[in-house]
């Protein structure tokens, strides 16, 4: 299994509670929702800038994914201080949007 | 069967019943109470965790245009239950027994420089909250729960619809 793919789960569960997302399920559009709501947390925290932004532009699906990876690194390695801020109430106000985007409930035409 | 496989079950009943009365909302119960949604949905979800959670979805992106239903369950951080967490971060309610920081938290996000408040449905209090992005009831009902109502599409008038009011 790909560590990153740990890494992003690991943001999801920190944030959502054990069990709400398994390495295999952080699809893009999960990964994109954990962004937004980091980014909600970031503003919350009136502190530092916990999550990094691109340099260059906006940010691509791929750079976002990096990132959150990244920030999962942070977490399972237990630096989870900077995070806690507003933590609860940023998961209560993101949390259908994740569940809706890690059910993957794809439409087709039949 | 629990709340949400009746929901679903209701809904779908409610959608093969309505045909073809595309303006109509669809009628849905969940949690033993009576809600409506907009008619013509693309996909429903259902978690079948804890919370009972229930999507139904509008667009054919994944986590866009939908109104989803939770069972609000309080968080050991809470310190209390979740109708006296959404009355001290929501309401009026001063006096409380609830972790200071969690309420002061929740009222920066849902409340604080936002439109929020209460509406009053049957002698139910729903606590509203109305964000640049989407919309948040939070509904005490009747059996001392709280159920999360939000959409990221639907309009203030809309969500009053969903509760009947």
């Amino acid at each position: 299994m790909k560590y990153g793919m740990l890494c992003r789960a690991a943001v999801i569960n920190y944030f959502w509670g054990q069990g709400t997302a398994t390495p295999q399920s952080v699809n893009e559009q999960a990964a994109l929702v954990a962004y937004e709501a980091l980014e909600q947390a970031n503003v919350c925290s009136d502190s530092m800038d916990l999550v990094p932004r691109p340099t260059y532009g906006a940010a691509n699906v791929k750079w976002v994914v990096k990132q959150v990876a990244k920030i999962g690194k942070r977490v399972m390695s237990g630096d989870t201080a900077i995070y806690n801020a507003c933590r609860g109430a940023v998961g209560v106000r993101y949390k259908s949007k994740l569940n809706e985007a890690l059910m993957g409930i794809k439409h087709e035409r039949m | 069967m629990n709340g949400c496989k009746q929901a679903l079950v209701a809904l779908l009943c409610s959608l093969v019943a309505a045909g073809c009365m595309a303006d109509d909302w669809v009628l849905l119960s969940y949690a033993g109470l009576n809600f409506s949604v907009p008619p013509s949905p693309q996909a429903m979800g259902v978690k079948g965790d804890d919370s009972d959670f229930f999507v139904v979805r509008y667009g054919a992106e994944k986590s866009k245009q939908y109104v989803a239903f939770t069972r609000f369950l309080a968080e050991p951080q809470y310190q209390c239950d979740s109708i006296e967490f959404v009355r001290a971060a929501l309401g009026e309610l001063k006096k409380t027994e609830c972790d200071q920081q969690e309420v002061t938290m929740f009222a920066k996000v849902f409340a604080n420089d936002k439109k929020h408040g209460l509406l009053k449905k049957e002698n139910m209090d729903v606590f509203y909250s109305e964000l640049d992005d989407s919309y948040f009831l939070f509904v005490v009902t009747p059996d001392k729960s709280v159920i999360k109502i939000d959409s990221d599409f639907l309009s203030e008038a809309d969500m009053k619809r969903v509760i009947g009011l």
